[in-house]
């Protein structure tokens, strides 16, 4: 530190260090400035100017200015935070405001009606939740065990040079648009179904049960089923995989050590460790088989019936708004009623991708690729 | 493999079998899960090779049903005028809720946020259609009155896009290590200065996959178009009111596949090819994207 030259009582310029050496007196002392009194002191003191020290410029900035841009840039998060809740109560309130005159109208006894009749004001939606959880269920039903198997053949039955290729492109082609599939559904399935299965059903299960019995056209929920199934196998078989590959390494080893054979191995000892995992992706593919419309609208045939064999055609909800909405929208009860049933459909496929989501996240610790719900 | 040597000698002919035939069912099931996948590509191409040629991108749809002379360029222009409306809404937003989310994640007002950012992924896009319309083109009531137009469809997908640049951007961040965030904060930044400098650029590659991936889900989207802009054979001047409409690829399939015309099926599907090769080489974008930003990562320790 460089000696302090000050002025003394007696007006002498005094040297402090000289006067008193750092070494001869106790250390607190050194801290404790020597009383002094200023000469200038007869005068009326002038405040002093402050001291400039960026230690307390900095701190002032800390507490003042600091403080307010974090809440200044808190805040402004926050508006990005209300965007997104703005957003979801716009699609809910749209719904519920636009769905009222029917809700309001025809109360509970909307979900269990079948009569549809725009004529006569008479609404009900039992049709068309049958023809949708026909479309599902026959979807969920061809996918999911071919989706599990195949599942366990690229995780542990095939090659390695194939695993990696054939994962990826599984993934790519889940991402193909809904539309591409409803095409391909009209230019292959529906023929190939019409000509050759169709009949085949009908002549050998359709002799015993009537189920399988009908009209050979082809476009049908089992048309409309098989092409939704086709598009879920990805997002499951993905999902499924996903979940096998953490099954811990000595559970297997340990049923290898046991003396079981690779099938007993794979399917008594992974796949019952995965169940889980298994039940969460099935509730996925529900969620996105549920919602999806420009496939079914192209291939279920539209008729508002509820189907009683396989071979039948029906109506979906989702088909229905997309097919009928710009009709209906000139009667303010009868696009209420689309509406509603629009609302029925975002109800179930909310709480289902919801559950979804949350079985898989606790399972997998969070990562997941959204899915976003039909096309 | 270590696990391909394994005495098997001494197994009952049951076990045997067992063996054999569920191992074949995984096979089985395996070609029964890739080869419709396949056979979409393949059958597109098949029936609408015809159709193919470089005029097929780059003309308008002309002759009487229209579509049965002439190309795709509507289709896809339209497609990209929706696109970027699209990411113009959302991306914004998007990576502003993200960051919300991600910086204050602790809160419960951010929990609910994210709860609330979830489960409009799981929105079918019916009711999107429904929700576009009354907010955007309906001429009654209240909204905005643009009648079926470009920017109702284009803000529409924006809608859609929101929480999937949300949930991305913010699963982005979080991959960012905590020490250089405490690192910056310790040093005196601001967190203005911290999300400015630090976050956003350590996490553009997984914000840029996430943006893809929005686009990807927008960009076949066809239910929203049926609600809020139905279709154009031209390409228009305006994105506002009754001549907004804009064309777009997949309701081009839509409308194609729905008539009963030979040509106009073939068109659909050199139309779903091409709509097809852009969404994989898109996806295959993404994938380059993360494999380059890990490598990345890997040589920077």
């Amino acid at each position: 530190m460089e000696p302090e030259t000050r002025v003394s009582r007696t007006g002498q310029l005094v040297n402090e260090e000289e006067s008193m050496p750092v070494s001869s007196v106790p250390p607190r002392v050194l801290f404790q400035r020597p009383l002094k009194e200023n000469p200038r002191l007869s005068r009326p003191e002038e405040p002093r100017p402050a001291e400039k020290s960026v230690l307390r410029d900095l701190r002032m900035s800390t507490h003042a200015k600091i403080q307010r841009s974090e809440r200044l840039f808190q805040s402004m998060l926050l508006i990005g935070g209300t965007f997104v809740l703005a957003l979801f109560a716009t699609v809910l309130g749209v719904c519920l405001v636009e769905a009222w005159p029917s809700i309001h109208r025809f109360g509970f006894s909307f979900l269990w009606t079948s009569t549809w009749n725009p004529h006569r004001q008479i609404f009900g939606a039992w049709t068309y939740i049958v023809g949708t959880f026909w479309v599902t269920g026959i979807a969920l039903g061809f996918a999911i065990p071919i989706a599990i198997l195949s599942s366990l053949f690229l995780s542990d039955y095939s090659p390695k040079w194939l695993v990696g290729g054939v994962s990826t492109l599984m993934e790519m082609l889940a991402g193909i648009p809904s539309i591409v599939f409803g095409a391909f559904g009209i230019i292959f399935v529906v023929p190939l179904l019409r000509d050759h299965i169709e009949p085949f059903l009908a002549n050998t299960l359709g002799t015993r049960w009537e189920f399988f019995n009908g009209d050979n056209m082809g476009y049908g929920i089992l048309a409309a089923g098989l092409v939704v199934g086709i598009m879920v196998i990805p997002l499951v078989a993905t999902v499924t995989r996903d979940s096998l590959i953490m099954v811990p390494r000595e559970t297997v080893e340990a049923a290898y050590a046991l003396g079981s054979t690779k099938a007993e191995t794979v399917f008594f000892v992974k796949l019952p460790a995965v169940v889980p995992g298994i039940i969460g992706s099935v509730i996925l593919g529900f969620g996105r088989a549920i919602g999806e419309t420009m496939a079914v609208l192209l291939l279920i045939g539209n008729q508002a019936s509820i189907p009683s064999s396989i071979q039948d055609v029906g109506y979906t909800i989702s088909s229905l708004l997309a097919n009928t909405f710009t009709y209906a929208v000139i009667d303010p009860l009868y696009s209420a009623a689309e509406i509603e049933l629009g609302l029925i459909l975002l109800l179930i496929s909310l709480v289902v991708n919801t559950l979804g989501r949350e079985l898989l996240m606790k399972l997998m610790g969070g990562r997941l690729a959204g899915s976003v719900g039909g096309g | 493999m270590a696990e391909t040597v394994r005495p098997e000698k001494g197994l009952s002919p049951f076990r045997k079998v067992r063996n054999l035939l569920l191992g074949s069912l995984t096979a089985i099931a395996f070609v029964l899960a890739v080869t419709p996948l396949l056979a979409i590509i393949y059958v597109a191409y098949d029936r609408g090779k015809s159709a193919l040629s470089l005029s097929f991108i780059t003309s308008l749809p002309a002759g009487f049903p229209v579509g049965i002379e002439g190309g795709i360029l509507n289709g896809i222009v339209g497609s990209l005028i929706l696109v970027v409306i699209a990411s113009l809404f959302s991306v914004p937003i998007g990576i502003w809720a993200g960051l919300y989310l991600w910086d204050q994640s602790h809160t419960r007002m951010a929990k609910t946020t994210r709860l609330f950012s979830d489960l409009l992924l799981g929105v079918p896009s019916v009711i999107w259609g429904v929700v576009g319309f009354y907010v955007f083109s309906t001429n009654t009531g209240y909204g905005f009155h643009w009648g079926f137009s470009g920017l109702a469809a284009g803000l529409t997908l924006g809608f859609i896009m929101v929480p999937i640049v949300t949930r991305v951007t913010e699963q982005a961040l979080h991959d960012v290590p905590m020490s250089y965030i405490e690192g910056a904060l310790a040093l005196g930044a601001s967190r203005f200065q911290m999300v400015r400098g630090l976050a956003i650029p350590a996490a553009i590659t997984g914000i840029g996959t996430g943006i893809l991936l929005g686009v990807l889900n927008v960009l076949g989207q066809t239910a929203p178009l049926v609600f809020t802009n139905y279709y154009n054979t031209g390409i228009p001047h305006s994105l506002v009111g009754s001549n907004g409409s804009v064309g777009d690829l997949a309701m081009q399939i839509f409308i194609y596949i729905h008539e009963p015309s030979k040509e106009l099926h073939v068109k659909a599907m050199a139309a779903a090819l091409v709509l097809t090769v852009i969404v994989l080489l898109l996806d295959m974008g993404i994938r380059l994207l993360a494999w380059g930003s890990r490598k990345y990562a890997q040589k920077n320790g």
